[in-house]
């Protein structure tokens, strides 16, 4: 497998050290092998010898990987011990748990990667991950996907069908074109995946409002192009949007074998990690009183939850006031939502 | 012989009988019967009058073949005599294109005389067709949530060995070699099974909106003449005034349904190695059911039927279950389709009926309405 990312150095000029704990020694010693030849790994296969070594003072790990289910504790704890001790390394949650049951300690650890380990999890993904978070270069499809051949609006001629390995990319200015890519993009994807337009257009309505609609705001922090109504608690868009030049989104769309690939770029980068995971975990946990997740009723964040459910990973890349790219993929050979989720975030 | 010759034929009494009463002679002429046994055979209870007891009831040309009456060779008379009294559940069928409807009955016979001293055979039916398709849901329902919680419990344990298969096979520096590809094959199967069954046991964010029949069906019908080739030919009808009607559902589970059942019945037709092209019907109907003593309760009945070879009455009892096929082992899939499809439908408070008859087979998915069409 190509791995086609740059090799990566810890400023200090040695490999980046990356903790790899897992109980199963197969995967342990498949995810160490693929990730040896880019970084120092070391390797645990339960709690108490991760335990151990993280109980010393220094935090010399530049990453944590770990399973949530390990022997003699769980990953949680091992992440609280190191919280405890100030170490910010990051962390990437590996489960064949369903996460929704942990979600108040992911938000509480902060812990903003979470892959299902399920039997199609590629070694490249995990790969990409960690590469992404130790090298702050977050963005980009063609990260995932290195092979695949990105098309800029300009080098469109017309076209709107990308052909398997090409990613068409288009960008949005106003309401009338936003109706029309969603609804070409559906049937794109109906016609050459078979995937449902309840699928692909709830995924890209939700990404471009997104971008269209929740990120552009004024100096004060109100919305450009919607309107809160105080006593309903309601965000009511305009009805027709041209965006300002500075707020144009840039869509991309196209597949790579069995997967479609969505995404959608807005130039201001609002999202932040944990208002991803505070909006996550009130559409997933019970609140105490009513015994109903306390978004259903109001619409606060229920876009994330609703993409989530119906993706195979769902990707957030945030520049801190810059950008964001919210990536969106899902593999047609096993459409079974495994709900992956990675939020990166880089700070100028 | 002082009670045989009092009065039998009590008009008010039999009238208000919730089943069927009919005194039927010697040559199968229905002479008497109740309002409930009109309601059954669909006509006038005045018109009923004087019909052969088999065409009127079971629209048959000759004595019906489980009739307990027709296989002896005595007279009413002479079997009055002899105690005759019969009874037992009988399996019936309503006429319905493209197949006839099974149907069962509680049925008993005895002998009767009437104050002329004439012996007449009294017939009772009662509709048991509800009861015996609760019952069978039930035992069903019973043995196929063992089933799914074991092969649930399988399914976590293989995924671990499995995805470090997979991920070492991943790691293999010669992976184009054509014996790692076969493995690869193989792993792709079994991480298919696994994912199907992860697919029905995580049922979070699992949602109900009403969902347009018609649109669904035909977007399922479209998704199925893409895939499937030979591409079968539907035919739909409507035996319900309102074709906008929806149902409560979750739309890809739905499609997954329909999906289930077209590729079911293609295989089925693939594997019977028919010359004549496969035909799938679906008929959407309404129902209504009892829930209880009390209560009933407004179905939306949504038949498949296909002519792809029919079932074998020995196996039908085990179509549902999870791992079950008839097709050659070398050419199956994960052996999940029609166990999904029950899962489905109980995830919809609906339920799934199989029944096959020659070369037909029908699956009736049985949707709960809030109110009447």
């Amino acid at each position: 497998m190509s791995k086609s990312l740059r090799p990566l150095f810890h400023p200090n000029g040695e490999k980046y050290h990356l903790a790899l704990v897992e109980d199963a020694e197969s995967i342990l010693l498949a995810i160490r092998d693929f990730l040896v030849r880019d970084f120092r790994v070391s390797v645990f296969s339960d709690f108490p010898s991760a335990s151990d070594y993280f109980s010393g003072e220094n935090c010399d790990v530049d990453l944590l990987i770990s399973d949530i289910a390990l022997p003699g504790g769980s990953g949680f704890r091992l992440v609280e011990q190191i919280r405890e001790k100030g170490c910010r390394t990051p962390v990437i949650l590996i489960t064949a748990y369903d996460i929704n049951e942990y979600i108040e300690t992911i938000k509480s650890l902060s812990i903003a990667h979470i892959l299902t380990k399920h039997s199609n999890l590629s070694l490249q993904e995990i790969f990409v991950t960690a590469w992404k978070i130790l090298s702050g270069d977050i963005f980009g499809i063609d990260k995932y996907f290195p092979k695949i051949k990105i098309y800029f609006p300009s080098e469109l001629l017309g076209k709107t069908s990308p052909a398997n390995g090409e990613v068409f990319s288009v960008t949005i200015r106003n309401t009338e074109e936003r109706i029309f890519w969603t609804d070409r993009i559906g049937a794109y994807f109906k016609e050459v995946l078979k995937i449902p337009e309840s699928v692909s257009k709830l995924v890209l309505d939700e990404m471009v409002t997104n971008g269209m609609l929740r990120a552009p705001r004024h100096a004060d922090g109100t919305y450009k192009y919607q309107k809160w109504i105080p006593e309903k608690d309601m965000l009511i868009a305009d009805d027709y949007i041209e965006l300002d030049s500075e707020d144009y989104i840039l869509l991309q769309y196209g597949f790579s074998g069995d997967w479609m690939i969505l995404s959608v770029t807005d130039p201001h980068g609002t999202l932040e990690k944990e208002e991803i995971l505070y909006r996550l975990r009130r559409h997933i946990l019970p609140d105490k009183k009513t015994g109903l997740p306390e978004g259903l009723t109001d619409s606060h964040g229920r876009g994330i939850f609703l993409m989530r459910d119906q993706l195979t990973h769902l990707i957030y890349n945030v520049h801190k006031g810059k950008k964001t790219e919210v990536i969106g993929l899902f593999n047609t050979r096993h459409p079974i939502p495994y709900k992956n989720i990675s939020v990166y975030e880089i700070h100028d | 012989m002082q009670e045989n010759q009092s009065p039998v034929i009590n008009k008010e009494l039999y009238d208000g009988l919730p089943f069927s009463v009919v005194l039927i002679d010697d040559d199968y002429f229905i002479r008497e019967l109740n309002p409930s046994a009109a309601l059954l055979a669909g006509s006038n209870l005045e018109d009923l009058k004087g019909k052969k007891c088999y065409a009127a009831l079971f629209q048959q040309e000759h004595p019906c073949r489980f009739c307990p009456r027709a296989n002896q060779l005595f007279t009413l008379d002479e079997l009055h005599s002899s105690g005759f009294r019969f009874r037992q559940e009988i399996l019936a069928e309503k006429p319905e294109t493209p197949i006839p409807r099974n149907l069962y009955y509680d049925q008993t016979q005895y002998l009767v005389r009437n104050s002329d001293g004439r012996a007449f055979l009294a017939e009772t039916l009662r509709d048991i067709t509800q009861d015996k398709e609760q019952e069978e849901e039930k035992a069903r329902n019973e043995k196929l949530i063992l089933l799914g919680t074991i092969v649930q419990m399988v399914a976590h344990e293989l995924n671990n060995p499995l995805t470090g298969l997979s991920m070492t096979l991943q790691t293999m520096e010669d992976a184009d070699e054509e014996k790692i590809i076969r493995m690869r094959r193989d792993i792709e199967l079994a991480q298919g099974i696994v994912a199907d069954i992860q697919g029905f046991t995580r049922r979070e964010g699992y949602r109900l909106e009403p969902i347009p029949l018609a649109t669904i069906l035909n977007e399922s019908i479209d998704v199925a003449k893409r895939l499937f080739s030979p591409v079968p030919e539907f035919q739909i009808t409507w035996d319900i005034p309102d074709k906008h009607i929806q149902i409560e559902g979750n739309e890809k589970k739905i499609l997954q349904l329909f999906g289930n059942l077209f590729k079911n019945s293609v295989e089925a037709w693939k594997s019977s190695r028919r010359e004549k092209p496969l035909t799938i019907w679906v008929i959407v109907s309404q129902a209504t059911r009892k829930t209880d003593m009390r209560s009933t309760r407004h179905y939306l009945d949504i038949q498949i039927v296909d002519d792809a070879g029919g079932i074998p009455q020995e196996v039908l009892h085990r179509i549902f279950d999870p791992f079950f096929t008839t097709k050659k082992l070398y050419n199956r899939g994960s052996g999940l389709g029609l166990f999904i499809v029950h899962k489905i439908m109980e995830e919809h408070a609906g339920t799934v009926d199989v029944q096959t008859r020659g070369e037909f087979s029908r699956f009736i998915l049985h949707f709960p309405l809030k109110r009447k069409v």
